[in-house]
């Protein structure tokens, strides 16, 4: 079997072709970036997708060296998302099915992403950190379902990142915001106190945005010391919740995605993290671990093999779709 | 790693000893390498304090905790009472009976109403941080809890309680919160309120809308 898959779910459009075995024929992503200095805004993003739809649909093909008929299933990101990007990729996937005469299936992103990752990094039952500019969440499989044993209760934190970085005047054009912080934080290790903000297993960031901003304002720190101070802040809370899941499930591996996975910092921090409880860790390649068409093209191969089939009503997006409200029918 | 004498919890290593004759629990929070020193030592010195605190104060709410033994700020170490009992996850997830279990969730409302009205957070209510023995409760685990009035903090309470059996006791979970909050209206005067406030946090948090988690709520009379 054969899947294309479209994701369409925020700045990012993928578009990727998988095989039944895993293999990767082709991964087509294309980023919508916003005006400078201004965050996304979903309805100009959702154009980007639009106009840049075909090209990258044509792109997929050419890459794969797969003819349209050879496609057996069409599957596209339901939710979560912005509506309009969402809509985007659905109202794609639909007509594709159309014209091909092919099926259709609805996924979820954060399983896609957990799917993915279980793929590439050869994992079998992990305990998944999912980050990202959109999302920020702790998953692991349970009782037929993929649940969320931690998230945030605010904003996510890579939307906390970037809006300290569009704060301090750092700029994105070359860089995702994140690697700018990064590469601040890197200059920097003098440690100001920031609020660090867990209930249970899960996190809070809109508090801790105020203060590093405040810190900011107030000019008596220089920004790197600031941006150090507000990664490792961040980050131990992230490694601190995803232990806190490990050691409450018991399971022994450890997987990292989306966009905020790329620092190297949080993936070092897991990663020690991990061993200290026995565990492995992997994180992916950007190409695997950022928003992407092949994930949402495998997860839909998987669904697919285990009987699920998408009625015309489940393929209305759903801006909050959540990963408990699939049942996992195939593992 | 996870024999009797020495467990890891999730932050900690707990390790079974006598003391004076008494069997204990050491409670030792250690350094994770994972954070950067001043991260780490502040956490772990104020996590230990703010637990022995709240574990004391609890008891002085009328909720059953360890008793403390000795604090060592330099290793942050709590000794505590050994409570010889049953984790409340492992009995709900037993084959004990319905009625059974539902009596001991009953129970947890009941306790987690009486620390609220002592304005005493727990901060991550979970089935892993109770204990029964001898057919009662005994709360522990205060280290990410604080004193607060506010009714966030509360309602957060709540919506953790809520998560683990979502999570943790799936099969029955609408079942135990809803008799959770039977509990929690029996000793909290201001549930209502709480409750209130934990719909539009949990709405917030799941991006969801109130009138999709309202139900899960005890509101009518
Ligand atoms: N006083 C005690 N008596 C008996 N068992 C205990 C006691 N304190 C902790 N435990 C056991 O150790 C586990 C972890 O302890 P806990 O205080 O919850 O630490 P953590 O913050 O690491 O979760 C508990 O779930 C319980 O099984
Ligand atoms: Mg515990």
């Amino acid at each position: 079997m054969i899947s294309l898959g479209i994701e369409s779910s925020a700045d990012k459009l993928g578009v990727g072709i998988i095989d039944d075995k895993g293999n990767v024929l082709s991964n087509v992503r294309r980023t919508y970036k916003p005006p400078y200095g201004s965050g996304i805004h979903p309805r100009e993003a959702s154009e980007y997708h639009s106009s840049t739809m075909p090209k990258a649909i044509e792109d997929a093909f050419h890459e794969s060296g797969i003819k349209p008929e050879e496609i057996d299933l069409i599957s596209f990101t339901k939710g979560p998302g912005f509506g309009p990007c969402l809509r985007i990729g659905a109202v794609t996937a639909r007509t594709l099915s159309l014209s091909l005469g092919k099926p259709l299936m609805a996924v979820n992103h954060p399983i896609a992403h957990v799917e993915i990752g279980r793929l590439v990094g050869e994992l079998d039952d992990p305990v998944v950190l999912y980050v990202s500019g959109g999302n920020t969440q702790v998953i692991a499989f349970s009782e037929r379902r993929y649940r969320v044993f931690g998230e945030t209760i605010d904003i996510p934190v890579g939307n906390c990142l970037d809006v300290f970085g569009r704060n301090a005047g750092l700029s994105d054009k070359e860089n995702p915001m994140g690697r700018m912080i990064e590469l601040e934080a890197l200059k920097s290790s003098t440690y100001v106190s920031i609020p660090y903000v867990i209930k249970g297993m899960d996190v809070s960031f809109s508090g801790i945005l105020t203060h590093a901003t405040r810190l900011l304002d107030s000019k008596k720190h220089p920004l790197e010391d600031i941006a150090f101070s507000l990664q490792e802040t961040v980050f131990s809370m992230l490694v601190e919740v995803t232990e806190r899941a490990l050691a409450h499930t018991r399971k022994e591996e450890v997987l990292v995605c989306g966009g905020v996975a790329a620092n190297s910092r949080l993936k070092e921090m897991l990663e020690e993290m991990a061993s200290s409880h026995d565990a492995s860790f992997r994180g992916l390649n950007a190409d695997l671990a950022l928003d992407n068409g092949v994930m949402i093209a495998w997860l839909g191969i998987l669904m697919k093999q285990s009987g699920v089939t998408t009625e015309f009503e489940d393929t209305i997006v759903d801006q909050h779709f959540r990963p408990e409200d699939v049942e996992v029918t195939w593992r | 790693m996870l024999n009797k004498e020495n467990k890891w919890g999730a932050e900690a290593v707990l390790l079974k000893d006598d003391w004076l004759g008494f069997q204990v629990m050491k409670k030792n929070r250690i350094p994770k390498s994972y954070r950067i020193k001043q991260i780490d030592d502040e956490l772990r010195n104020s996590r230990t304090i703010s637990e022995s605190k709240l574990i004391m104060a609890s008891r002085d709410a009328g909720v059953k905790t360890p008793f403390i033994f000795d604090i060592d700020l330099d290793s942050s170490t709590i000794t505590m009472e050994f409570i010889e009992g049953k984790l409340v996850k492992d009995v709900l997830n037993s084959e004990a009976t319905l009625e059974e279990k539902l009596q001991y969730v009953e129970l947890i409302g009941e306790q987690v109403g009486k620390l609220h009205n002592s304005n005493i957070i727990h901060g991550d209510l979970t089935t892993s941080n109770i204990l029964i023995k001898n057919r009662e409760l005994v709360f522990i685990d205060f280290g990410l809890g604080k004193f607060s009035q506010a009714i966030e903090d509360k309602a957060v309470d709540i919506l953790l309680i809520k998560k683990c059996f979502t999570s943790t006791h799936t099969k029955f979970e609408s079942d135990y919160f809803t008799t959770f909050q039977k509990g929690y209206m029996s000793t909290m005067s201001e549930a209502k309120s709480i409750f209130r406030r934990a719909i539009k946090v949990e709405a917030r948090a799941r991006h969801l809308k109130e009138n999709q988690v309202i139900g899960d709520y005890l509101l009518s009379e």
